[in-house]
């Protein structure tokens, strides 16, 4: 793709038909406060704040020093149908250790994501959208509303006894769109939100643990199941997700009998037996066995502290090193690329950057961790903020 | 250096015990899963059931038989029929060999393997019963196999030319070259354990004859042994482990309209 050809004429188009939304996204996926960007293009922060609440409308080469700042095509900043899409706010997981800055990325990030859902979903089709709903009131506490919730939904989408046999691809059957978080966003973990009508989970590529990265997802199904509706909440709803995710995993009515009551003798064993069998880690096994009754708090507490004397808080020994990839964009690309639709003009149309869409459109969060080599047109923009690792710090 | 030594270490050097262990450990876990005693299962199927899965993971790690390659195709060409059938941890444990470092070499129509010179054959035997295994009774090509020639241990004195007798003609058994053994295994129908050993087998007249030259167990496991997986306390679970491979999700290409542009109406 050729970065450096942009025609006076679409320039020009461009300044006329600014959609502020639009410079907010690139703002915040490339990490900047509205007066970083404002020095890095010699203007004030105020005309920024203009520019992106579509008060002024800028000039055709401040919007060519825009897009060169930000990585992004001019036409970028052009409205388009795909901008109009209601983007809801992100269920993230603790909101205390991450930065607003961070939370904005991880949210332009989302909505990206969506808008290239929207974009492709003209000329391919993705399973239809099923998600049940099963509405919990995300600050109140609920005796059995989560499990209730799980239960119904895995009768209502019919999974069949037993252990969810992969969990990214159920998720994507009922129509959700699963990709990998970019390197630099790594600090959050995984999150939900919805652009459109479209629910999106993103996971964090750092986390490389099969088991964990299954619970991880059945917990942003939970939110979109029972929070679709309602603000991002704190503890309760994190709390409704977890519990949401321990009985769509495993059921109690299925495990129950199978989990061990302390850890001595056999109780280890039986805890990797039933952690291959079931998909999910030895902790959240222990969690379960604790808040089902089958263990005691003293036992439970006995457990984890071996769990930690062992190193495996950070890293459980499991038969499974892969961990579950996302199909449904990578997919959408190949049939299109197959049918000689080519995507990189199907992105340049609406001027995203083409590192961005092979981050969305990867399998796997090994390609996303190699694809930080690739070199950046600007140290201040997307492409370098979102392959950035996390240690590299932001620009000043 | 006796044969044992040195063929175990042939062995164990090519990774062909890892391979053993391997499939010691796959198989056993399958046939103790698909036991059935109430169904009328016997020794009999064990015996069978063992057989085949066997032969089934030995052939899928060495691209033998069922698995085998054409000559010209990448060793990793159709990995999806090697991972079908066997559990994700087993095919994430499995050894791979490089096609041809370890080739069939049948014998009679019964499947054996070869690494170099060195053949080997199947063979069931009720566990804890090594010992009394009588090859005459289990096949013919086993019986074979066991009157193979061997100097190792039974070298006379005297060669029987300095009787002035007529030697014996040495036997071959096909065209061969090398030497051919047997891989024997058992499995405990009643707590679940397993065996496997190596050895020469050795002609039997009589019964209560020794079966073997030498024998080495080169696999065991299952409950009560390190080398366990199923244990007698491990219940049945339901439903089926999951595995991070699946087929990608249904994506389509919307339906064109006569210009062969997409229509993007959704419908």
């Amino acid at each position: 793709m050729d970065r450096t050809t942009r025609p006076a004429g679409r320039l020009s188009g461009v300044s006329a038909a600014f959609d502020g939304t639009r410079l907010t996204l690139a703002r915040h996926l490339a990490g900047l406060k509205k007066i970083q960007l404002a020095q890095l293009i010699e203007m004030t922060p105020a005309s920024v704040t203009a520019w992106e609440n579509n008060s002024k409308k800028p000039t055709a080469t401040n919007v060519a020093k825009l897009a060169l700042a930000l990585e992004v095509e001019p036409q970028f900043f052009a409205p388009g149908s795909e901008a109009d899409a209601v983007v809801s706010a992100p269920h993230f997981r603790s909101l205390r250790s991450t930065t607003q800055t961070a939370q904005d990325k991880a949210r332009a990030y989302g909505t990206l994501v969506g808008q290239i859902g929207i974009l492709l979903e003209k000329s391919v089709e993705f399973p239809p959208l099923n998600v049940p709903s099963v509405p919990l009131s995300p600050t109140e506490l609920s005796p059995e509303g989560p499990e209730e919730a799980a239960r119904r939904t895995r009768s209502q989408i019919g999974v069949p006894e037993g252990p969810i046999a992969n969990m990214i691809r159920l998720v994507e059957g009922l129509g959700v769109l699963v990709v990998f978080s970019a390197p630099d966003t790594a600090s959050i973990d995984a999150f939900s939100m919805e652009v459109g009508s479209r629910p999106i989970i993103v996971l964090n590529p750092n986390k490389n643990d099969y088991y964990r990265q299954r619970f991880d997802v059945a917990h942003e199904l939970g939110h979109l199941i029972m929070h679709a509706d309602s603000e991002p909440g704190g503890k309760i709803a994190e709390d409704q997700a977890n519990r949401f995710a321990a009985e769509f995993l495993m059921p109690a009515e299925e495990i129950e009998q199978y989990l061990p009551r302390t850890t001595t003798e056999r109780g280890w064993d039986r805890l990797r037996q039933l952690k291959e069998h079931w998909g999910v880690s030895m902790q959240a096994l222990l969690f379960r066995a604790r808040a089902l009754g089958r263990m005691s708090d003293v036992s439970y507490r006995n457990a984890m502290m071996r769990v930690s004397a062992n190193g495996w808080r950070r890293a459980e020994p499991g038969n499974v090193a892969v961990v579950e990839m996302p199909s449904l964009i990578p997919r959408a690309v190949e049939v299109l690329e197959a049918a000689h639709v080519s995507v990189a003009d199907l992105v340049r149309g609406p001027g995203l950057p083409m590192p961005v869409l092979e981050l969305v459109a990867s399998r796997t969060p090994n390609h996303v961790q190699a694809m930080r080599e690739t070199p950046a047109a600007s140290p201040s923009g997307v492409v370098a903020a979102l392959f950035r690792t996390e240690d590299a710090g932001a620009p000043d | 250096m006796s044969e044992e030594t040195e063929k175990i270490e042939q062995l164990e050097s090519a990774g062909v015990l890892s391979l053993f262990r391997w499939a010691g450990a796959s198989v056993f876990v399958r046939v103790g899963q698909d036991y059935d005693e109430a169904a009328g299962h016997g020794q009999q199927v064990v015996g069978m059931l063992s057989y085949t899965y066997l032969r089934d993971r030995l052939e899928r790690a060495t691209s033998c038989g069922r698995f085998a390659l054409p000559y010209d195709a990448a060793p990793d060409s159709g990995i999806d029929m090697l991972r079908d059938g066997i559990t994700p941890d087993d095919f994430a444990r499995m050894p791979r060999f490089e096609p041809g470092a370890i080739v069939r070499r049948d014998l009679n129509g019964s499947p054996a393997w070869a690494l170099g010179d060195c053949r080997w054959v199947l063979q069931s035997f009720e566990y804890g019963r090594v010992d009394h295994i009588y090859w005459p009774e289990k096949s013919d090509t086993k019986a074979q196999v066991s009157r193979q020639p061997f100097e190792g241990i039974d070298t006379p004195l005297f060669e029987v030319e300095e009787f002035g007798l007529e030697s014996v003609p040495v036997v071959t058994i096909d065209s061969f070259g090398g030497d051919t053994f047997v891989l024997a295994h058992a499995f405990n129908r009643e707590t679940g354990a397993y065996e496997m050993y190596f050895g020469r087998s050795r002609p039997q007249e009589h019964r209560n004859d020794p079966s073997w030259y030498w024998r080495r167990r080169v696999v065991s496991g299952g409950p009560g042994t390190t080398g366990g997986i199923r244990r007698p306390d491990q219940p049945v679970l339901p439903g089926a482990p999951p595995t991070p491979i699946a087929p990608d999700v249904d994506v389509r290409l919307r339906s064109r309209d006569a210009d062969g542009v997409a229509d993007g109406t959704g419908d």
